[in-house]
């Protein structure tokens, strides 16, 4: 499992960055695999489970990059409409230009760095990056391809 | 004529020959860890994509005629979509694991039914997803993290042999079998053939399926399930458990038309309480043909 240091760094960023409250993730485990961090919903059974050779646990949550952490696209999907801050609304037409590599020009009062990317409040869509004005999809172009959004 | 070995056994043949001809047509789940299913369908029906809803008492579960690649919408990408059949469904609804429950998926990729139990189970509880063949284990991790299942496990072990380390409350043992109820003769060169391995298959479904019930809490609920017309492969295996445990048959109740399970074949005799299974055929559920056992352990 994470450290307590890990956890708490964890919910301090998703907090000072998104406005994602800490309470949020309290029926949650992270669990440290290298440079990720891995989320587990929190049960009792989990005893149960370690009596087996487990070769995955839960979902993909964080990964280290360099001295950042990045939240994965997977995670924001999952608990980015509950984010205050640090979340734009794009269109269909500006979900297109990002994947297909342009930035998006955007004048947020934020500091420099990831961004949540909605369509709309029930669809979030994943991570940008917003660095000098202009935001940078993060978001892989294998698994969200162009013709997605053209259909 | 295919699958003419089976004349006797499938009612309505001549309906059922005519299914095989026509393809099986796009099934949608709609994943409510990530979605709510209104806003999911009227937001395909806002691009276009018309779905008719398969089952009375669900709201998840679609066919979408017209629709050939749902691969290619951004909802499956978003997680809230998924395409399965309509009968691997009806399997997990026939276990419906109950919120918190410790649940084993022996046979688990390529996660279709294991996103599904969690999707019942509202990502509480515990789901151990099984999978011996590590390259099968990549599109199972895949598809768990697409849907945002966070409630599972994934192992490796030999489904017959899984490890009697602990017991379960629900187990799904969707097993290897020879899939005769997926083939569709789309294309003149499409043919169906035996082959020296399918004919090894219902020995070892007979040794995962007495594995699953060792690993079943006393008052625990199985379902055996198969993609097969095959009865050496279901109502034989089923009826092989029944001799040598205390197992008991439960009823499934399922919302598509269907037809009980086979007390004779051929020159074999089967449990009656086989009656209890379920065989779902194309011609009159529209998806793949598929056999399902309810098992139970007394408590």
């Amino acid at each position: 499992m994470a450290s307590l240091d890990d956890r708490l760094s964890l919910l301090a960023y998703l907090e000072t960055r998104f406005g994602l409250k800490p309470g949020l993730f309290e029926d949650y485990l992270f669990f440290r695999k290298e440079k990720s961090w891995w989320i587990f919903r929190r049960t009792p059974l989990l005893a149960d489970a370690s009596r087996f050779k487990i070769s995955r646990m839960g979902m993909k949550a964080f990964q280290q990059v360099g001295q950042f952490i990045k939240p994965t696209t997977r995670f924001i999907q999952m608990f980015g409409h509950y984010a205050t801050k640090a979340k734009m609304a794009i269109e269909d037409a500006q979900l297109l230009d990002l994947m297909e590599g342009k930035g998006l020009a955007a004048d947020l009062e934020i500091d420099s760095g990831y961004v949540i990317l909605a369509l709309d409040e029930a669809r979030v869509v994943g991570l940008g990056l917003y660095v000098n004005g202009f935001i940078r999809s993060q978001i892989s172009k294998k698994a969200l391809k162009v013709e997605m959004i053209q259909e | 004529m295919l699958f003419e070995a089976y004349s006797e056994l499938i009612p309505d043949f001549q309906l059922f020959q005519q299914a095989l001809f026509r393809p099986i047509p796009t099934h949608l789940r709609i994943n409510t860890l990530k979605a709510r299913a209104g806003e999911v369908v009227s937001g395909l029906r806002e691009k276009g994509v018309l779905l008719r809803r398969s089952l009375k008492k669900d709201d998840t579960l679609y066919t979408a005629p017209c629709l050939v690649s749902p691969g290619n919408l951004l909802e499956y990408f978003m997680g809230h979509i998924h395409p399965q059949a309509l009968t691997s469904c009806l399997a997990t609804i026939a276990l419906s694991p109950g919120r918190n429950a410790l649940v084993l998926d022996l046979c688990a990729s390529p996660g279709g039914k294991t996103s599904h139990l969690a999707q019942l189970m509202g990502n509480t509880g515990l789901v151990v997803a099984n999978e011996l063949y590590s390259n099968r284990r990549i599109p199972l991790g895949n598809t768990l993290t697409r849907l945002g299942v966070i409630n599972s496990v994934v192992t490796g072990y030999q489904a017959q042999e899984f490890p009697l380390r602990q017991q379960f409350d629900y187990i799904l043992a969707d097993v290897p079998c020879s899939g005769e109820g997926r083939f569709r003769k789309l294309r003149p060169e499409f043919t169906y053939s035996e082959t020296k391995e399918k004919a090894l298959l219902p020995a070892l479904q007979k040794k995962i399926i007495q594995r699953g019930f060792e690993l079943l809490k006393p008052g625990g609920k199985m379902i055996y399930a198969t993609c097969t017309y095959n009865p050496a492969e279901n109502e034989e295996v089923v009826n092989c458990l029944l001799n040598e445990q205390e197992a008991r048959l439960m009823p499934i109740d399922l919302d598509v038309k269907h037809v009980t399970g086979i007390t004779r074949w051929r020159n074999r005799t089967y449990a009656r309480d086989l009656q209890r299974a379920v065989r779902c055929y194309p011609h009159y559920c529209d998806s793949v043909g598929f056999f399902l056992a309810g098992i139970g352990k007394p408590g």
